[in-house]
C-alpha cells in the first residue's frame, strides 16, 4: 500500500512538471519557437518540435493522470526526460551561450542547474518505474493465488 | 475516486502555477539587415555584430524568407540587445553564428531569448 502511494505521489509530481512545462511552452509559442530555431541541432525541425514537444508533455501528463495508464506514462516520461537531458548536455558542450528553451520558471535556470533538476526527476521516475513493476508483479502473484514474497 | 485524489491535486497545483505565469509584455522587436552592398558575405563578417556589417532597419518588421536560403539577411532582437532603444544603431551582446556555403555565408544561430534570424537566396 505504501509502495503504491509512493508511485502515485511521484506520478503526481511528474504530472505537475509535464503539464506545467507543456502549457507554458504553448502559452509562449513564439518565444519557444524562436529559441528552438536558434539552436543549430534543432533548427531544421523547429516548427514541428515547437508543437510536438509541448503536446507530448501534455499527453504524458494525461497518461499519468489515469491509474490504468500510469505505468505507460511513467515509462514514456522517463524516455522524454532522458532525451531532454541528453539535449541539455549537447547544448552545454556545443552551444553554452544559447538560452534554454524550457517552459515557465524553468527558463530562469542555467544549463547546469537544469541538468541537476532533470537528474532529480529521472531518479524519481526510475523509482516509480521500478516500483510499479514490482507492484504489478505482486498483483499478478496475488491473482494467481501465490503467497507474497 | 480515492485513486484520483493525487491526480486531481496535481492538476489543481498546475492550474495555480500556470495562473501565476506573468503575462507576455508587448515589446518592440528591432530588425537589422546584413549590409551586402558594402560588405562581402564571409563567415567572419556575418558573425560580427558591428554596424559596419549589420545595419538597423526598423521596429516590428518581418524576417526574410527564401526557399533555398544561402546568405545572411535579417536578424530580429529585443530591446535588450540594441545599443539604444530610442535610436538604435547597433546590435549589443548578441552572438551570431554563421556558416560559409560557397561564396556566401548564412546565419545558423543567434543567442538571446526572443531573437531570431533569417537568410535569403543567393
Amino acid at each position: 500500500m505504501k509502495k503504491a502511494l509512493l508511485i502515485d505521489a511521484i506520478s503526481a509530481l511528474l504530472l505537475i512538471l509535464f503539464l506545467y512545462t507543456g502549457i507554458s511552452k504553448l502559452m509562449d509559442y513564439d518565444k519557444f519557437h524562436a529559441v528552438l530555431s536558434s539552436s543549430r541541432l534543432l533548427s531544421p525541425a523547429s516548427s514541428i518540435l515547437a508543437w510536438l514537444l509541448p503536446l507530448a508533455e501534455i499527453i504524458i501528463a494525461l497518461l499519468l493522470f489515469f491509474p490504468h495508464t500510469r505505468s505507460t506514462g511513467l515509462r514514456i516520461s522517463l524516455f522524454l526526460l532522458l532525451a531532454l537531458t541528453g539535449y541539455l548536455i549537447f547544448m552545454i558542450v556545443y552551444s553554452p551561450k544559447l538560452p534554454c528553451s524550457c517552459g515557465g520558471v524553468l527558463n530562469k535556470m542555467g544549463w547546469k542547474q537544469h541538468i541537476l533538476f532533470n537528474l532529480f526527476f529521472i531518479a524519481l521516475n526510475l523509482i516509480a518505474v521500478g516500483g510499479s513493476r514490482i507492484y504489478e508483479l505482486l498483483n499478478f502473484l496475488r491473482r494467481q493465488g501465490m503467497p507474497k514474497t | 475516486m480515492k485513486k484520483y485524489f493525487l491526480s486531481f491535486t496535481a492538476v489543481m497545483v498546475t492550474v495555480l502555477l500556470v495562473a501565476f505565469i506573468p503575462p507576455k509584455p508587448q515589446e518592440d522587436m528591432f530588425y537589422f539587415y546584413f549590409d551586402g552592398t558594402n560588405q562581402t558575405y564571409t563567415e567572419e563578417h556575418v558573425e560580427n555584430e558591428s554596424n559596419t556589417y549589420w545595419k538597423y532597419l526598423g521596429k516590428n518588421l518581418a524576417l526574410c524568407s527564401g526557399e533555398d536560403p544561402e546568405k545572411a539577411c535579417r536578424v530580429r532582437v529585443t530591446g535588450a540587445n540594441v545599443d539604444n532603444t530610442t535610436t538604435p544603431t547597433e546590435l549589443r551582446n548578441v552572438v551570431i553564428s554563421a556558416e560559409q556555403s560557397g561564396p556566401t555565408a548564412h546565419v545558423t544561430g543567434i543567442t538571446e531569448i526572443g531573437s531570431a534570424y533569417s537568410n535569403e537566396e543567393d
